[in-house]
């Protein structure tokens, strides 16, 4: 074994005991079931800024990020912008949820939105995307937790092995310390993360030579066609300008869009789907469990979109293009571009596992260094791994075992209940990422666009009481299968009846997110217009009642609306929208050399870190200045929790007759597919 | 039992050196190993961090450094400046800049800890302090 991979093995294992620590730690605090699922909604401010900041970034950027940043250039670093966008779902409905949380005593997303709502579909709703973010999403983190591990100790451990024994261990901590041991390790998790990127952008940084040498560099590339995309329309190296506002495409896999696919509306879109994290369910269990809302305005403008944000736009930049030129790029170093051919040539061949051959590359020098950044990585995957494995527990105990087969269960029970369902979870998260990659990559793909089909259903919970439980629960259907049948798990299930889709993946350039948000809205507006007025507007209407007496608009923010409005819009306009295409040569034509760049760097890159600044601002003045993540109230009184009304005992309610139509259901599928399939 | 609060400080006094200790005393340690002054320098500027970052906590929680905090911080200080003596003494490699990095380090980490203890306690009050440690009970 080598030394980077004992060093490995030993931060690695430090690693996990600090987590089993805690575990145990918390356990001993756990003694109600509102202590195990939601830390008896106490949880201190500066907890919550680190906690939730590691699971709202988590691996996805720590891995995925930057090794498609590598993969494509400038054009998919517009997505770095997301470090304000991803916060933005915060500051609209995070506060709102956590008074509602307090006042109402709901402990799942599925208690608010089914007593707001009146609505037991709702609640299956949530119930349902839950499942799809601990099982396949898990999977997909599980993964690759299993494969930075096997990579970086030279293949001493198998990723199976390591995927199983993280998991293990993972299992152990969420299962005796419930959501505080999560939130606990979550504040490490949450420091190793930016801390990791912070290293690997500082390493790249010197393996590089300097920012003037890195652009020097650029420049060069500009003057070429080097790269994945070529050129694009108007003549520009792809990796250094957005393809255009949107290309009307077929989708990927039966059109390439010219110049490569993040395009104005595919970077909006796909900002969609990460905006989607802090819609999911889990995050709303983050908002329950919260002493007081004093973390919510530093998370969201200072540790979100301020610091991962600067370490997304510049150090992520940094690693993913700078890799190009540090040999994961052969058409760069074949081009004699290359800067300094110090990476493997494996870093080039999978975008999602660039940062671990960046890792490894720094194995026979500072094998320690291997060890710590391997830790890192782990820690960031690992925080959203256990949120979600945490809320799926939760959301099954409580919406599922407790609603529908034992409402009689007591906290004793709940707790047991909660963690049993976990670990099945977790064992089927397992399996499908040991032995379903292709599932565990189509199902994966749909979380996010998933939950960020919750936002109208949050809309109205928090803002808009004239959206109809109607309208929001078709809406909700309506934007679920669009968002199907614009990824590869919808050509799946078309495929299994013997057709196929007339378009690829996320046609038009749009994000699937971005389609089912469409959809989504479309039937919700239209759906909710027509079932106005009642008797259940009335009932709304008590809970906006209270939301607009502990949480309504000063006067002088009443003023300031419409101001916030514009400055939102023009944000995303600009930043995300068909303005960000002005950001490729407003600052110096790509291929017109250094010289040329009006700031020293590519236009593009300019034009990200200037939105970036001005997104922070935005973010501040939302969450400080508008009241929107800030509560003069202190203290709010808790204590209660939320009991559901019983259901009707009626006949249809018993299993049987459900069993019965999942068997006759499940028999009509497969004749189907018998018949029609190729 | 420990209660909630003490259980979050301990918290945030393990949290700040799991970053700071790891990331200090791996860049310490290529400082030594590469020669590299900057990078040995930035490994005892994290540690120094690390420190005047659990004074803030603190602060925030109302409380001291505890017996064991104490007896751990002055053990692993004493015996990191035992290594550098002997390994100024007897290790051939040992160069001007290792012996740059780890005299200005330590020198600074002193520096960190009298600032703290004239400010927490007053020029006059730290010497009593040392004064009444050494008192007979």
């Amino acid at each position: 074994m080598s030394e980077a991979a004992v060093w490995l093995l030993a931060f690695v294992a430090i690693y996990l005991a600090y987590c089993v620590y805690w575990g145990a730690a918390s356990g001993r605090l756990a003694v109600s079931a509102d202590d195990f699922f939601l830390a008896d909604r106490s949880l201190p401010p500066w907890i919550f800024v680190l906690a939730a900041t590691a699971a709202s970034f988590s691996g996805w950027f720590f891995l995925g990020h930057t090794g498609l940043i590598s993969a494509d250039g400038f054009q998919f670093a517009q997505l770095s912008l997301c470090a304000v966008t991803v916060p933005l779902t915060g500051v609209v409905f995070l506060k709102r949820q956590w008074l509602l949380g307090k006042r109402y005593g709901y402990v799942t997303p599925g208690d608010m939105f089914a007593d707001y709502f009146q609505s037991e579909t709702m609640r299956l709703l949530v119930v349902f995307i839950a499942l799809i973010f601990a099982v396949p999403f898990v999977a997909m983190q599980l993964s690759a937790s299993g494969m930075l591990i096997w990579i970086l100790s030279d293949g001493a451990v198998g990723p199976r092995v390591a995927c199983w024994v993280l998991a293990a261990v993972l299992f152990l901590y969420v299962c005796i310390g419930g959501f505080r041991s999560v939130a606990y390790v979550a504040t490490l998790q949450g420091l190793l993360l930016a801390a990791g990127l912070a290293a690997t952008g500082l390493v790249a940084y010197g393996k590089l030579g300097g920012v003037a040498a890195f652009s020097d560099a650029l420049a060069l590339l500009g003057t070429t066609d080097i790269g994945p995309w070529g050129q694009t329309a108007e003549g520009y190296n792809a990796n250094l300008v957005i393809p255009g506002v949107i290309q009307f495409t077929d989708g990927l896999g039966l059109e390439t869009p010219v110049g490569g696919p993040w395009t104005a509306a595919m970077a909006l879109s796909y900002c969609f789907a990460l905006m989607g994290i802090q819609a999911a369910p889990a995050f709303t269990i983050w908002a329950f469990a919260c002493r007081n809302a004093k973390g919510f305005a530093p998370q969201q403008v200072w540790a979100s979109a301020a610091a991962m944000g600067l370490l997304l736009v510049f150090f992520a930049v940094l690693v993913g293009i700078g890799a190009q030129f540090l040999g994961a790029s052969p058409a760069v170093t074949d081009g004699g571009l290359s800067l300094s051919p110090w990476l493997s040539d494996a870093a080039g061949d999978a975008p999602g596992l660039l940062v671990v051959h960046f890792i490894h590359g720094l194995a026979a020098d500072n094998p320690w260094f291997n060890g710590l950044l391997a830790v890192c990585g782990l820690a960031a995957l690992q925080a959203m791994i256990a949120l979600n494995l945490l809320a799926a527990g939760v959301i099954l105990s409580r919406d599922f075992y407790k609603r529908y087969l034992n409402p009689a269960a007591d906290d004793r029970s709940l707790t047991l209940y909660g963690r049993v369902c976990l670990g099945l979870v977790l064992i089927a998260a397992l399996l499908v990422a040991s032995y379903m990659p292709s599932t565990e990559s189509e199902l994966g793909a749909l979380a996010l666009p998933f939950a960020f089909q919750f936002w109208p259903a949050l809309a109205a919970v928090c803002w808009l009481p004239w959206l109809t439980r109607q309208g929001v629960v078709s809406g909700l259907f309506v934007g679920l299968a669009a968002v199907v049948f614009t990824e590869p798990f919808g050509e799946s299930i078309a495929n299994f009846f013997g057709f196929s889709l007339p378009w690829g993946r996320w046609p038009w350039t749009i994000h699937s997110a971005g389609w089912g948000i469409f959809f989504n809205l479309l039937l919700c507006l239209t759906v909710s217009a027509a079932t106005r007025g009642g008797a259940d507007r009335n009932h709304r209407g008590a809970y906006h009642a209270f939301l607009t007496e502990a949480a309504g608009l000063t006067a002088q923010q009443r003023m300031l609306r419409p101001t916030a409005w514009v400055i939102v819009l023009a944000w995303l306009f600009f930043a995300l929208g068909p303005g960000a295409v002005f950001g490729n040569d407003v600052f110096g034509a790509p291929n017109a050399g250094i010289g040329a760049w009006v700031l020293g760097v590519p236009s593009l890159w300019a034009w990200q870190i200037l939105w970036w600044a001005l997104g922070v601002l935005m973010i501040w003045f939302l969450a400080y200045r508008m009241g929107m993540s800030t509560d003069s109230g202190g203290m709010r009184a808790s204590g209660v929790v939320f009991e559901p009304p019983r259901l009707p005992d009626t006949p249809v309610a018993d299993w049987r007759n459900w069993f019965w139509v999942a068997v006759v259901g499940l028999s009509l599928i497969a004749a189907a597919h018998w018949m029609f399939a190729r | 039992m420990i209660t909630t609060r003490q259980l979050e400080r301990r918290l945030a006094v393990i949290t700040n050196w799991g970053v700071a200790g790891s990331f200090g005393l791996g860049l310490i340690q290529t400082g030594f190993g590469d020669g590299n002054v900057p990078i040995g320098l930035a490994g005892f500027g994290l540690i120094a961090a690390g420190f005047v970052s659990q004074v803030i906590v603190n602060k925030l929680y109302s409380s001291r450094f505890s017996r064991g905090e104490i007896a751990f911080g002055i053990a692993a200080f004493g015996i990191a400046v035992l290594t550098f003596i002997f390994a100024w003494l007897f290790d051939p490699a040992f160069d001007g800049a290792d012996m740059a990095i780890g005299i200005s380090g330590f020198a600074g980490l002193i520096g960190c800890f009298l600032i703290y203890l004239i400010a927490r306690y007053g020029l006059k009050g730290s010497f009593s302090m040392f004064h009444r440690a050494g008192e007979p009970s």
